[in-house]
């Protein structure tokens, strides 16, 4: 008996500890403006990257979003209408299409260089957690498993 | 097929002439409604130079027709059903000068020109249907009032009205430079050659040279680890598609080559050996200049990798080689590139590198949907697809001198431009100036351009740096770090710096951050080395000697 209400115990200390360590990741809904700036430059030449990393765990939330969601909708949206409406040349959709995906791949790859940097917990649990969006990675699966190796995370 | 005759019945005849009034009525609506299609309205203004006012009773007439119309009190005149298409037209007043124009005629709309009478104009001799942008140094008035004008821009579709008398050019700066769309930039700063008077009427009348300038590009495709090489290839392809769109809607002048006599692009793959010499970045700058298989002088070599990244390891989506001092070698990244990165890169290598490294953001004058979504191609990255170039962006990457046209690209040391466009390649008096801001004699500011839609960024605070001061020569201890700190040219002015070691095995950099004026220099084995320090405008170097080493 006095066994058994030992192991009930121990089992809830357990589950108390595990909870501390593995706290919950902090939700964004926009993208904090730094990490935006970051998921869009060319060049970088502005330390746009290393303002990202300088920022550790409060950059998780944001990167996260941009790591499973890609750009906001929104942003998609007038890339493939400056595409194909655009006072240029009309491109043809299948380049519309390509572009809007390379956009997408972008700030999943960006986002997961940039946790993979950050490292820790949070940024572990945000890169595994892209696992389970594998499907929608599509070509750019293999530099997210990639960056989960390197940042040394262990996903389940 | 034979024809057969068959002789008309009385029956026939009568039917045909029941019919034939009908038949002839649709023939003429079918006319008509052609003609509507194919014909518009002409709306001509006719202004006074001297008060800007309209010039009534001024007779306006399709050159070679009857069509032809007076100019009412306010100095307009409207002529219907005229052609479309390009129409030469003679607008002639009491006692005036004879102005002779071409107008293009858009189909059944309005088609609205303002000929400022007797004034001067810019005319495209062998572009006469083009549209045109004429960017002039003037000057206007005499004596007291004479003044000095800079960077007037005027656009127009194969002529141009100054839309002022301009005068005899002494004692201001003279010059003239012409954007159209099939034509390389016509550029000259030869005073001599300009046609103004103390009269009104005087046509500069400009031959372009009779194609575009050529910017030959040999690209590459390294490695395409996430994309198969057909994968990488279309979205190359879409990168050099969307450049040629950018610079014929710009006007910009030339386009994206295989060579000089304008041969498509070739895109080719590179061997297994050859992707270890390419890298990722302009690390391997040199490497890749001595494998003739990879680099051409000639050329603008541009390598496209899965993942570019810069001095620090960074993953970046593209890079000119600028710090190396090798503008015509190009990184970019396909994979998480924008749609005209691959342009944005090469606007770098010809000449748009200062202020802010080139980047347009913030700077005052160019132009956005809002503030925050910019449009200009030179933007840092927010800029999503519509991106455009300036007029005077236009003009700094055809005759600025850091320009790679106007850099030595083959043995005898001569330019592209030299070679392409030797009839407008006068020397420049003044390099172009920094910040954009400042125009010199010859450089429109960067942000001169024509109107377009959106808003346009306001003024920037502070002082923006154009270039550093050169440190050193420094001694340094083998392997001790010594920090130094770039000063930016204007001193105190607003900007960052780049240190890059171009002898790696006698010295490493570490910068303290990638945005900061401040970096470590450390020594691994005696003997001197080279840093390059940059700071939105050109490169200055200094050199280190390193002792102490065993």
């Amino acid at each position: 008996m006095w066994s058994r209400r030992w192991v009930i115990c121990a089992t809830i200390a357990a589950a108390s500890i595990a909870a501390c360590r593995a706290p919950r990741i902090e939700q964004a809904d926009t993208l904090d403006d730094r990490v935006f700036v970051f998921l869009e430059c060319i060049d970088c030449t502005n330390g746009e990257r290393a303002r990202v990393i300088l920022m550790g765990d409060s950059a998780v939330p944001s990167l996260r979003l941009a790591l499973l969601n890609g750009p906001d909708s929104l942003r998609v949206d007038a890339l493939e209408r400056a595409l194909s409406q655009g006072t240029l040349a009309v491109a043809s959709p299948d380049l519309v299409r390509r572009q809007a995906e390379v956009y997408r791949g972008s700030y999943r790859r960006r986002a997961a260089g940039a946790l993979r940097d950050i490292g820790g917990l949070p940024a572990h649990r945000a890169l595994c957690e892209s696992k389970a969006t594998r499907v929608s990675l599509g070509a750019d699966s293999a530099y997210v498993d990639s960056a989960i190796v390197r940042a040394g995370a262990r996903c389940r | 097929m034979p024809s057969v005759r068959v002789p008309c019945s009385a029956h026939d005849r009568a039917r045909i002439r029941r019919t034939l009034p009908a038949m002839l009525l649709a023939a003429l609506s079918a006319c008509a409604g052609n003609s509507a299609i194919e014909s518009g309205s002409l709306e001509v203004t006719v202004r006074d130079p001297a008060t800007g006012g309209g010039v009534p009773a001024a007779s306006v007439r399709l050159t070679g027709t009857s069509l032809a119309a007076i100019t009412n009190a306010a100095g307009i005149a409207v002529i219907s059903d005229v052609r479309a298409g390009a129409q030469p037209i003679r607008v002639q007043s009491v006692g005036f000068c004879v102005n002779d124009r071409t107008v293009r005629i858009a189909p059944a709309i309005r088609t609205k020109v303002t000929i400022w009478n007797c004034g001067d104009v810019v005319e495209v001799h062998n572009a006469p249907t083009e549209p045109a942008i004429a960017v002039l140094d003037l000057r206007i008035g005499s004596g007291p009032a004479s003044q000095c004008l800079a960077d007037e821009l005027r656009q127009g579709v194969g002529y141009m009205d100054v839309g002022m008398n301009a005068m005899p050019i002494t004692p201001c700066h003279g010059a003239v430079a012409l954007l159209t769309r099939n034509h390389a930039v016509y550029f000259s700063n030869d005073a001599s050659a300009l046609p103004w008077t103390a009269s009104p009427g005087d046509v500069l009348s400009v031959n372009v040279s009779p194609s575009l300038l050529h910017v030959p590009i040999r690209v590459t495709i390294s490695s395409h680890a996430s994309l198969p090489y057909a994968g990488v290839l279309q979205l190359t392809q879409d990168q050099l598609k969307m450049a040629g769109d950018i610079l014929s809607n710009d006007l910009a002048g030339f386009d994206l080559a295989g060579d000089e006599t304008g041969a498509p692009v070739v895109i080719r793959e590179a061997t297994a050996a050859q992707k270890g010499i390419i890298g990722t970045g302009c690390a391997n700058v040199a490497a890749i200049r001595a494998t003739p298989a990879l680099y051409s002088q000639g050329h603008l070599n541009i390598f496209v990798v899965e993942q570019a990244t810069d001095h620090y390891g960074n993953d970046i989506a593209g890079t000119s080689c600028l710090v190396e001092q090798a503008p015509d070698i190009i990184f970019v990244s396909p994979r998480v590139a924008k749609p005209h990165t691959l342009l944005h890169e090469v606007g770098h290598s010809l000449g748009l590198q200062r202020p802010m490294w080139g980047h347009t953001d913030g700077l005052e004058g160019f132009w956005g949907t809002n503030p925050s979504e910019p449009l200009n191609l030179m933007d840092s990255g927010r800029a999503l697809a519509i991106a455009y170039l300036s007029v005077g962006q236009v003009l700094r990457m055809t005759i600025a001198e850091e320009s790679w046209l106007n850099l030595p690209s083959a043995p005898n040391g001569s330019t592209v431009r030299q070679r392409q466009a030797p009839g407008s390649s006068e020397p420049l008096s003044v390099p172009c100036g920094c910040p954009a801001s400042e125009a010199t004699d010859d450089c429109a500011a960067l942000s001169r351009d024509i109107s377009r839609t959106g808003v346009k960024n306001e003024p920037t605070t502070g002082t923006l740096a154009c270039g550093t001061f050169p440190v050193g020569p420094l001694a340094v201890s083998c392997g001790a770090p010594t920090n130094v700190t770039a000063v930016l040219s204007p001193v105190g002015a607003l900007g960052s710096a780049r240190f890059v070691s171009l002898d790696p095995m006698v010295l490493t950099v570490t910068p303290s951050d990638n945005n900061s004026k401040m970096a470590s220099l450390t020594g691994v084995a005696n003997g001197t080395g080279r840093v390059s320090v940059w700071a939105d405008g050109s490169p200055s170097m200094f050199t280190v000697v390193v002792s102490g080493c065993p």
